[in-house]
């Protein structure tokens, strides 16, 4: 239990530092390509957390995010959605036996075709939701769809190298 | 009603969801009242630290660059400065002219953060209300006009720059004096507009725009842009201006920030008209 406290606290910094002093300061594809890795810490979190204390750790996370990049609220606004969908996708792609109570939602432990569809959906809402907050208007309605699938495409290839190479790879055996 | 009851609590997630969701909601679309007054944002203790020790490790690496770059300055002012013996008088002479008063002074700062790529960009730079730096000070580079500090905090200040979609101010047009109102559309960082010039002004294409220091927050004069094209507003007495702008906001750095001393003589002069 305590362990994995400790796990979690870890991935929060690293997420949310790698976020906001690293990956916010890339200028590619001009402003095209913003991958928002730091969902990670919340798609991270053990199934059984309960839904009330993801609710309030995507407000905390958004917000701390949020005071990096001087916009109160939107990041916040966005990763909310990712805590109330959660639970409902995790339902919808569960493997057909169910999860084992424990596992962790990791390629080692369901598989890539499962990590995929998991990080598409809610890392999707996620970034859609974000860049029509950021880019307010019907005129940006091509910017805010192409900048959503490059940046998730971004956030996916960045998931896929920890799950690979990091630290969660070791710690799973 | 303790069906009712028992509705919220067994939906408690779905209404926490929708009460957390109105307080991003309410955060977000008070932005600017909450900037000012909020920790919030890249001007307090921990993210404007952060960005420090960032931006040092960034300098470090980039110090050769940054070398070359105050080598060009320094080559550029000998060679701009006149020869000593032009500037000397025949006796000493006390200047009492209020012609020679001090009107601003100007400190230097660095961009410890800034993006380019939202529609509302922010810059944060390394000096604040220790070192007398406050909110509407005009901040500029060697290039032209950046923006206008909008809060700062004891170390750090947070600059709203020309791009950024709630920026706005008075500009004129060098050449002829005819002025108009700057803002930013929020697509290209290179590029800005200029509204409500009138039709008769005959702009054209590389025409200087300077800042006009309406408010007293800019010094009059400071380059703005470079006019790209102009366009008639079908049916109005306006014209349409895109800007070049002077400044390159993927790459600043060294920025001056510009205080007018006689900034409240104005505005207490225009206040008594009001």
């Amino acid at each position: 239990m305590f362990q994995k406290l400790g796990k979690h606290t870890l991935l929060f910094f690293f997420w949310t530092l790698l976020q906001v002093l690293i990956i916010n300061h890339w200028e590619l594809a001009s402003g095209w390509f913003l991958p928002q890795p730091y969902v990670f810490f919340i798609l991270a979190l053990p199934f059984e957390t309960p839904i009330a204390v993801l609710l309030l750790l995507c407000l905390g996370q958004g917000l701390v995010v949020d005071s990096f990049t001087d916009t109160p609220g939107l990041n916040a606004s966005a990763l909310l959605w990712v805590g109330m969908l959660r639970p409902w996708v995790l339902k919808a792609i569960a493997p057909r036996d169910g999860y084992e109570f424990g596992a962790e939602p990791t390629i080692r432990g369901l598989g890539s075709t499962w990590f995929i569809n998991y990080v598409l959906i809610l890392a999707g809402v996620h970034h859609l939701w974000l860049f029509i907050l950021e880019f307010f208007g019907w005129s940006f309605t091509g910017r805010i769809i192409g900048t959503s699938l490059l940046s998730l495409i971004g956030t996916l290839g960045i998931g896929f190298i920890y799950q690979f190479f990091g630290a969660g790879s070791k710690m799973k055996r | 009603m303790r069906n009712i009851i028992l509705f919220f609590i067994r939906n408690y997630p779905f209404f926490l969801f929708i009460g957390l969701q109105l307080l991003c909601g309410i955060l977000f679309l008070n932005y600017n009242s909450f900037q000012r007054t909020t920790f919030l944002n890249s001007t307090s203790v921990l993210s404007g630290n952060l960005y420090e020790t960032r931006q040092d490790i960034v300098d470090y690496l980039n110090l050769k660059e940054i070398n070359a770059e105050l080598r060009e300055e320094l080559e550029y002012l000998q060679n701009h400065q006149p020869a000593p013996s032009e500037t000397y008088l025949e006796y000493f002479q006390p200047i009492t002219d209020s012609n020679y008063a001090q009107k601003y002074e100007f400190v230097g700062a660095h961009v410890i953060h800034s993006t380019v790529h939202k529609n509302r960009n922010y810059l944060t730079l390394n000096k604040g209300k220790n070192h007398g730096v406050e909110a509407n000070m005009a901040v500029k580079s060697k290039d032209g006009l950046i923006g206008i500090v909008l809060k700062s905090s004891f170390n750090y200040s947070l600059v709203l720059p020309i791009i950024n979609n709630r920026y706005n101010a008075g500009v004129k047009l060098k050449r002829k004096n005819y002025f108009g109102i700057l803002s930013w559309d929020g697509k290209d960082p290179a590029k800005a507009l200029v509204s409500d010039v009138p039709k008769h002004a005959n702009i054209e294409k590389g025409d200087s725009i300077v800042t006009r220091s309406a408010s007293g927050i800019y010094p009059t004069g400071l380059f703005v842009g470079t006019v790209d094209s102009v366009r008639a507003i079908p049916g109005g007495n306006y014209l349409d201006i895109h800007l070049e702008l002077g400044v390159d906001f993927h790459a600043i750095y060294d920025v001056t920030i510009v205080k007018n001393l006689t900034k409240s003589e104005q505005a207490s002069l225009e206040k008594t008209e009001n």
